[in-house]
């Protein structure tokens, strides 16, 4: 009997084992699969197929566009007509830059220049095209990118840039794309500022806020490159800066060719409570509505007197290290266009030193001009924030006057 | 074989392939009032409605729209029609033109309109065809934040665009002139007229009027000076709640050195 038991058992165990085994593989096929490895579809007709590759290029064209600094070669560049690099002139000034852009796509950057797209198996490459015509003014070939200006209400973007590709495995196929200046300015947080300095300690001096109002600043001075190309939209090829070697420094204009560049963009001539605003580090930034409004005199460092600023007037003999100089470009600092080393809290740049710089001032219209600039000494009382003075509104060649644009966004 | 090829040949030709340059599509407009997603369009019979209307910019940045009509079948055949138009033209000006993509012997057509995209179900003849469209990704607006850009807040910095194209504009929109009002806010804070301020070409300004939002008007922003408006300067600066009427607590707006608040009703400006 023990062993006729015995013998059942067995054929039973091996019975259930079996349809496990069975029931393990139909459920390891039937397993929901992350969608990464369900493979798409690829298109049946050539349209179709040429849309999802340009579809999906969008970010490899945005990397290329916004962070031109980084496809920088260490090199250097091969487009003379569009880039004379200096080693004085950060990387920054190569994002959202359409002569760099120009000179990526001519062959300046890469021998052979191409953004690769994996789809569908298959490895495309998409490429620019030379679609659009020449600009006498700045150099005979076609372009890759046409300037836009808006001629009529509606498009969301006042300006920008039109450019158009292509991809190498589906030809007869283009695509034009609307690129956009991301990298031009930052948004100023919602929260109570204050502007200029106050005499009186115990005065909390002119406050304002900016809740409900979306205002954005531009980083750096509007360029000579950016003034180029309000000339060329506006019929004015004559009046361009021809040497490509000044196109990443700042645009010298009269006050009122200021007002009217950013105009024309839709903007406003910055304001001087604005640039206290990005420039004057707050105490407490998470709390937007302090109980005390600072006046920090540098953007680094709230006790001007512990400042290499402070330290210079104090000592005649002072030596600028280079880390001053990263810090505020004054008499004596090597010229350093697009540095990225003086961000203000808000991202700004150039809030001591480097170029005097041109204001709208409603509050004291008078004080419309940061003197503060590498045409004095680190000594020199005009480098503190919130001091200004007046300008005529003319340049000079002995004292150049950058300026920078902002915008309100409705919301 | 060759009767068939003929059937599948015939059969493609009736069911009509989707406008190419609806890949570029931005956002659905004129969508009809009455007809329900999904539902088959029956009523008024032998009369053309406008169903939608699709709205893309070209390659010159040309905002264009294509109406999308419909002649509901009756005694006779329906009628489906596409009609590129200015952005500013109504789509009911175009039912008896016929230009653009037109489509008959209609018998039946439902569609459905969603936020990422639209479908239109067409029994045309004996074959049936369905046009399918997806936008490319809508544009949700971001918290504003630090860091952001101006662009990136306001719509996708990078934008597919149609194929350039041959409608029947004649000239472009014009911009509104300056001090024009663009956006209308009345006494009591509400909303008089929605804002058109990102029509205006050079920006716009704003008269403080102890609002969150005061009027706003294009053109350059000029205030604090004499006889102009009055500057904003916050409402929340003061750190009390408080009625900022502009008679009794002009605190939200400021004049230039040497000017003061002057109220002209609830607005302020300098004197």
């Amino acid at each position: 009997m023990k062993r006729r038991s015995d013998n059942s058992i067995i054929p039973k165990i091996i019975v259930i084992l079996g349809t496990l085994s069975i029931l393990g593989i139909i459920l390891l096929f039937m397993r929901p699969r992350p969608l990464s490895l369900v493979r798409p579809k690829r298109p049946v007709t050539v349209d179709k197929l040429f849309t999802q590759v340009i579809r999906a290029a969008g970010p490899s064209v945005a990397s290329l566009w916004r962070e031109g600094d980084r496809f920088f070669p260490k090199s250097g560049t091969q487009c003379p007509d569009e880039i004379l690099h200096e080693k004085e002139v950060g990387k920054s000034y190569y994002q959202c830059n359409p002569h760099f852009w120009q000179c990526y796509w001519q062959g300046g950057v890469t021998p052979t220049p191409s953004l690769s797209v994996d789809l569908f198996g298959q490895t495309f490459h998409v490429v620019a095209t030379p679609a659009f015509p020449a600009i006498p003014a700045l150099a005979a070939g076609p372009r890759y990118y046409s300037l836009y200006r808006r001629r009529e209400p509606g498009f969301s973007h006042q300006y920008g840039y039109v450019v158009e590709l292509s991809v190498r495995e589906i030809p007869g196929h283009t695509q034009s794309i609307f690129l956009a200046d991301s990298c031009r300015d930052k948004y100023l947080p919602q929260r109570i500022y204050g502007y200029g300095k106050v005499k009186d300690k115990r005065s909390e001096g002119f406050i304002w806020d900016n809740f409900d109002r979306h205002l954005f600043l531009d980083r750096f001075y509007v360029t000579n490159r950016q003034v180029n190309e309000w000339y060329l939209l506006t019929g004015m090829p004559e009046k361009i800066t021809q040497n490509r070697k000044h196109w990443a420094r700042p645009a010298l204009l009269s006050r009122s060719d200021q007002e009217a560049y950013c105009a024309y963009y839709g903007k406003r001539l910055l304001e001087a409570k604005l640039f206290d605003a990005a420039t004057m580090a707050p105490s407490e930034p998470k709390d937007p509505l302090p109980q005390k409004v600072p006046r920090p005199e540098t953007p680094w460092q709230r006790d001007h007197s512990r400042s290499f600023l402070g330290m210079s007037r104090i000592n005649p003999d002072y030596q600028l290290t280079p880390l001053d100089c990263q810090l505020a470009q004054v008499e004596g600092c090597p010229e350093r266009y697009f540095t990225s080393d003086s961000a203000t809290w808000m991202g700004i740049h150039h809030a001591l030193g480097f170029y005097p710089e041109s204001f709208m001032n409603f509050i004291e219209p008078t004080l419309n001009l940061k003197a503060s600039s590498r045409f004095y000494p680190a000594s020199s009382p005009w480098h503190e924030l919130g001091v200004r003075t007046s300008w005529n509104g003319e340049q000079e060649p002995k004292m150049p006057v950058a300026f920078r644009c902002y915008e309100e966004v409705e919301n | 074989m060759i009767s068939l090829l003929f059937i599948i040949l015939i059969g493609n030709a009736i069911s009509a392939p989707v406008p190419g340059h609806w890949d570029h599509v931005l956002e659905i407009t004129d969508r009809h009032e009455f007809y329900q997603n999904g539902s088959l369009v029956v009523k008024p019979r032998d009369a053309w409605q406008t169903l939608f209307s699709l709205v893309y910019y070209d390659r010159n940045l040309t905002r264009q729209k294509d109406c999308v009509f419909y002649r509901v079948p009756g005694d006779d055949a329906g009628v489906l029609k596409v009609q590129t138009v200015s952005p500013g033209e109504r789509c009911d000006d175009y039912y008896f033109r016929d230009q653009g993509l037109k489509i008959d012997d209609v018998r039946s057509l439902r569609f459905s309109i969603a936020d990422t995209g639209f479908w239109l179900d067409v029994q045309r003849g004996e074959k049936r065809f369905r046009w399918d469209v997806v936008l490319p990704g809508s544009f949700k607006k971001p918290l504003p934040a630090s860091g952001l850009s101006s662009s990136d807040f306001k719509a996708p910095g990078l934008i597919f665009l149609a194929p350039a194209m041959a409608s029947n504009r004649r000239k472009f929109d014009p911009f509104p002139k300056n001090d024009t009002l663009c956006h209308g806010i009345n006494d009591d804070c509400t909303e008089a007229t929605p804002s058109t301020c990102t029509s205006c070409e050079s920006g716009w300004y704003e008269v403080p009027n102890g609002c969150g939002v005061g009027p706003r008007y294009c053109g350059f922003l000029r205030c604090g000076k004499k006889n102009g408006p009055a500057c904003r300067r916050g409402l929340r600066w003061q750190r009390k709640d408080d009625e900022f009427d502009c008679r009794t607590n002009s605190s939200f707006a400021y004049c230039g050195t040497g000017l003061t608040v002057v109220c002209e009703g609830r607005k302020a400006f300098c004197r």
